[in-house]
């Protein structure tokens, strides 16, 4: 029987990923200036849907968690060069007569196109993960260029023994664009509005745009079948198809292994330094030994030991 | 069968995590489990009960404490003294690791038996010293009754080489229960000390003295140590929402774990465990 046991059920997993997606929000802005124009973009990411369950195989399976934009705004601004017309002396019978020119977008002025991309650009995730531990120890614990540059880039101190707890993914399933769901909203967008333009609203109107929700649920449900063998055959062979997949399984591979999503100090500082009676009292720590995780089809369980006194 | 059957979450710490904790304190914060006057840093370094290993982060080997004082003397005087506390373990039901004296029977379900030695030093002067403190006191005594001014002194230490020590082992059995606190809303977890016993103080021949002793510290644990460590429920709530916050993430929702209420037990004190369990809630 292990020291310390922490289990954590199915329900209290999805749960967590409930409060993930509602409390997930992402603002993303630049703009850079390349002299004759200048781009731009603003948005704003948010999480919907997707499910979590925990599988006998001892993996996670993350179904079709959505990223959509709230907004995300691309502009072009262009700044318009001063162009002359005419000007200059003409020749008449009598003489000459000396015609003065004229000029556009004098002073400076800007022209700028924003496109709101946000109903067309919706992604999608799936994946199989487990959890992987490893004890990291600067002395003996390997880590490759690529990794160290990341670690350093984010801060991550290795100097200390650790234990990091990594999420190694087995499958990974992402749609750059949600096909599916960008055509469904098109469709129940562009009914939506023709019905609104030609019917009042009532009754009727209310009875035909539920039918139009229906025809769009359909349409997802049909768009995405492909998508969904995808998944099957991945889970299946334990292999991401497709080229994207294959080389975001690539990155995610290496960071299954490079960045941790939980560590602990080894040894644990147990009880926090303090100063008693003037006296100041150091850390007291505690080796920790043998730190598991195990997925079930009904819980998450972590244990570990305290390891003896020296 | 899982652990979460019950809960949501469940978390459990098995007697011998709880045994290697306490020992990991006592090797590194030795000044919790020792306390002495201040000259058992320099003269009396050698002359603990039991020695103190430095402990490998630096820090004090126990906690100073003022002297005994020498009762009626004239002048202040003090006695230097030690206490030192070990062999610290608990034992979770079912009991399997403590041999628990007779008089406390067998470890019930849901209790815990908890043991440790205390050893008492003295420095205990020798007569020639105290000879020459008498002589001392004497003319303290003889000043004064002559009207001779003598001027207040700071507490005297009587000198000694010698600290005599005598251990005792303390075992005592208790367990955990939920109930109100007069007149304060809301429910708090308490320990309940059930019985104590000092073993073999006094065999022969038969004295109170080891009853009134164990009388003594159940009245002392009862009414000075236990009151203190009454926890409300609400402390026992766990605010994911604020941990968050704690570090730079704030939601818009109420997360926390809180203790599970439909099970018998909770804490429970059961399989050689302390077991949690909690729900996750979400407003």
């Amino acid at each position: 029987m292990a020291d310390l046991t922490i289990a954590v059920s199915e329900a209290v997993c999805a749960k967590t990923l409930e409060v993930v997606v509602a409390n997930f929000g992402f603002d993303v802005s630049d703009q850079a200036d390349f002299g004759a124009f200048r781009v731009g973009y603003d948005g704003r990411l948010f999480l919907k849907g997707g499910s979590l369950a925990l599988r006998d195989d001892g993996t996670i399976r993350l179904r079709e968690l959505d990223a959509r934009w709230d907004k995300l705004d691309f502009s072009l601004t262009v700044k318009l060069p001063e162009i002359s017309f005419g000007g200059g002396l003409v020749e008449v019978p009598l003489g000459s007569i000396l015609l003065p020119g004229t000029g556009i977008f004098s002073g400076g002025k800007t022209l700028t196109f924003t496109v709101h991309l946000a109903p067309f650009v919706k992604h999608e995730l799936s994946l199989i993960a487990s959890p992987l531990i490893q004890h990291f120890d600067p002395a003996t614990t390997a880590i490759g260029k690529h990794c160290q540059g990341l670690h350093t880039a984010l801060d991550i101190d290795d100097t200390k023994p650790q234990w990091r707890i990594f999420c190694d993914p087995q499958t990974i399933d992402f749609d750059l664009f949600d096909f599916a769901d960008t055509v469904g909203d098109l469709f129940e967008q562009a009914f939506t509005d023709a019905l609104d333009a030609v019917l009042p609203r009532g009754l009727l109107h209310d009875l035909i745009l539920a039918g139009i929700g229906s025809i769009a649920d359909l349409l997802r449900t049909l768009l995405d079948i492909p998508d969904d063998i995808s998944e099957w055959l991945s889970d299946l062979f334990n292999v991401s198809l497709g080229v994207f997949n294959l080389i975001l399984q690539f990155v995610a591979d290496f960071f299954g292994t490079c960045i941790s999503f939980f560590q602990l100090d080894d040894p644990y500082p147990m009880f926090p330094k303090t100063v008693e009676k003037g006296v100041e009292l150091p850390d007291v720590t505690i080796p920790l030994e043998h730190l598991t995780a195990t997925v079930s089809d009904v819980e998450l369980v972590v244990t570990a030991d305290i390891g003896a006194v020296s | 069968m899982a652990f979460t059957n019950h809960s949501g979450l469940f978390a459990a710490v098995h007697e011998n995590a709880i045994n290697t904790t306490i020992g990991h304190l006592m090797r590194q914060r030795p000044s919790l489990f020792n306390y002495a006057t201040l000259i058992f840093t320099q003269a009396l370094s050698s002359q603990f009960c039991m020695p103190i290993a430095p402990p490998p982060g630096g820090g004090p080997l126990f906690t100073v404490e003022p002297q005994l004082p020498v009762l009626g003397a004239p002048q202040p005087l003090g006695l230097d003294w030690c206490l030192q506390l070990s062999n610290v373990s608990i034992d979770l039901h079912p009991g399997d690791t403590l041999a628990l004296p007779p008089e406390l029977g067998s470890l019930g379900p849901q209790h815990f038996a908890l043991h440790l030695q205390a050893c008492f030093g003295l420095a205990c002067p020798d007569d020639g010293v105290v000879e020459n403190l008498a002589a001392e006191m004497e003319a303290v005594v003889a000043a004064r009754v002559l009207g001779v001014a003598v001027p207040t002194a700071d507490i005297q230490p009587v000198p000694s080489a010698n600290v005599l020590c005598s251990c005792l082992d303390l075992f005592g059995v208790g367990h955990f229960e939920w109930g109100a606190v007069g007149g304060i809303p809301g429910k708090f977890l308490k320990t309940r000390l059930d019985n104590l016993e000092i073993v073999d103080l006094v065999t022969n021949p038969p004295s109170n003295l080891e009853s009134m002793l164990e009388c003594y510290l159940r009245v002392v644990l009862r009414l000075g140590v236990l009151p203190r460590l009454i926890v409300p429920m609400q402390s026992l709530v766990l605010n994911i929402t604020k941990m968050l916050q704690d570090n730079d993430t704030s939601i818009g929702q109420h997360v926390t774990l809180v203790l599970a209420t439909d099970v018998p037990n909770n804490p429970a004190v059961e399989d050689d465990e302390l077991k949690v369990l909690f729900n996750l809630k979400v407003d």
